[in-house]
């Protein structure tokens, strides 16, 4: 009796991985097909998770706003902050036109619209997957922003169909940022620590104040200027030390937003 | 054959359950560890080896996909996997709550020790890289998620059983609790 029921559960778990061992061979040669079926359940999934994020958003956090007036005033403060990098590209712009007596050219960015599909959750608490990729003129490093231009990340895998997004507040992603000072101080903002981003290594000698906007400068290729990354909340400074330190927030947390746009041009 | 398909059907459905909506939860729902729990679960009380394989897909999957940084998750729950249907076999009985629960705590220990241990590799090249943190804050809320995962499933036992029998996934002679 025994070796026959030990032949049965032998052939049993050898069917099983072989049946294992062609679904995934199937879905490997055809990733983009199967990501893109997938993608019709995980939209709707995706987006009722992200509807519970958003309608639950301040409930355990003690406040004494309500959730709905923190809401309120998140939108204010984001759209004028949108408006204020707007003003200060213009008043740039414009000093530059009444020296040099030429026109720029506006650039129109061209941008893909994508909803989220899937997240990490603990493992990668810093990435998730949008339903765009290649195809759709997705590449690689190319920046992901919601709303009015308020940058998330960058793309950090394409595939065909499918694009996955690292946020810029994790420690791998570096984005060339300039601070909206008196002096329009240029650096570097990186992820620390899946929340924050800091702008580190600005000389002792620029003033940076809590709240001042931090956006892209414009410096790095497939980054456009302007995008808004984030507000300083603290300034880490000791004036025996050469260099001081911003934290920066960001002004829009992914977990509440379902759908996103990549920038392809 | 129809019996792999509806196997597949069913990872499936956990699978998107899992990293789309779960996944988007607020707070520490969305650390739930749905398809994990319910893989060790079948493995362990209802002795449905699929399970174990349901978790090894699992891992699979979401490095095929780019959901994580390959190849971390397959190994992980490679292990786990492993873990779960040896100490099924050999170690905790299949009969009482707290040998489904020791089973599930031990096969996550395991999973989150090869994450741990990968991030650990990770910090030696490029420190700055490694988020501990977030990872080390999910730990035991993953573990008491999984808790109540477990014993929801072992309340709802002699159903689930039921339903394994009447889609032929497990065989009417199959001996679990």
């Amino acid at each position: 009796m025994m070796p026959s029921t030990h032949k049965r559960a032998g052939r049993r778990a050898l069917r099983i991985f072989l049946t294992v061992a062609a679904i995934f061979t199937a879905v490997f040669l055809f990733r983009g097909l199967v990501t893109r079926g997938l993608a019709v359940v995980q939209r709707p999934l995706s987006a009722a998770g992200t509807w519970m994020t958003d309608r639950t958003f301040g409930v355990f956090a003690p406040s004494a706003e309500s959730a709905e007036q923190i809401k309120r005033l998140e939108a204010e403060r984001n759209a004028l902050a949108v408006e204020f990098t707007e003003l200060d590209r213009l008043r740039d712009e414009n000093a530059q036109l009444r020296e040099q007596l030429a026109f720029a050219d506006r650039t129109e960015l061209r941008t893909v619209t994508a909803a989220v599909i899937a997240r990490a959750g603990a493992q990668r608490p810093t990435a998730f997957v949008i339903d765009r990729g290649s195809d759709d003129g997705v590449r690689l490093g190319a920046p992901v922003v919601v709303g009015d231009g308020i940058l998330v990340g960058k793309v950090s895998s394409v595939g065909h169909a499918t694009a996955t997004v690292t946020t810029a507040t994790d420690p791998s992603i570096a984005t060339a940022a300039t601070l909206l000072n008196k002096t329009h101080t240029i650096g570097l903002a990186e992820g620390m620590d899946g929340r924050l981003l800091r702008l580190a290594l600005i000389p002792q000698d620029e003033t940076i104040s809590v709240n001042d906007l931090v956006i892209t400068s414009g410096l790095e290729e497939g980054v456009p200027s302007g995008l808004l990354i984030g507000i300083v909340n603290a300034v880490h400074s000791d004036r025996r030390e050469p260099f001081q330190e911003a934290i920066v927030e960001p002004l829009a947390d992914i977990r509440r937003h379902a759908a996103v746009s990549v920038i392809v041009q | 054959m129809n019996t792999s398909l509806l196997n597949a059907a069913f990872f499936l459905a956990f699978f998107l359950l899992q990293t789309s909506f779960i996944s988007s939860l607020p707070g520490v729902l969305s650390l739930t560890p749905l398809l994990f729990v319910v893989g060790v679960y079948l493995v362990q009380h209802q002795s449905f080896s699929a399970g174990a394989w349901w978790i090894i897909a699992f891992g699979l999957l979401t490095d095929l996909l780019g959901v994580t940084a390959a190849p971390v998750s397959t190994l992980a729950h490679a292990a786990a996997a492993g873990v779960a249907f040896l100490s099924a076999r050999h170690l905790f009985s299949n009969r009482s709550l707290y040998g489904v629960v020791a089973c599930g705590i031990l096969s996550l220990a395991v999973r989150d020790a090869v994450q741990a241990a990968w991030l650990g590799v990770r910090f030696l090249r490029h420190p700055e890289t490694v988020l501990w943190k977030p990872f080390l804050d999910a730990l035991p809320w993953e573990a008491a998620l999984a808790v109540i995962l477990l014993v929801i499933l072992f309340s709802f036992a002699p159903k689930i059983r039921t339903m394994l029998t009447k889609t032929f996934l497990l065989g009417r002679s199959h001996e679990t609790f």
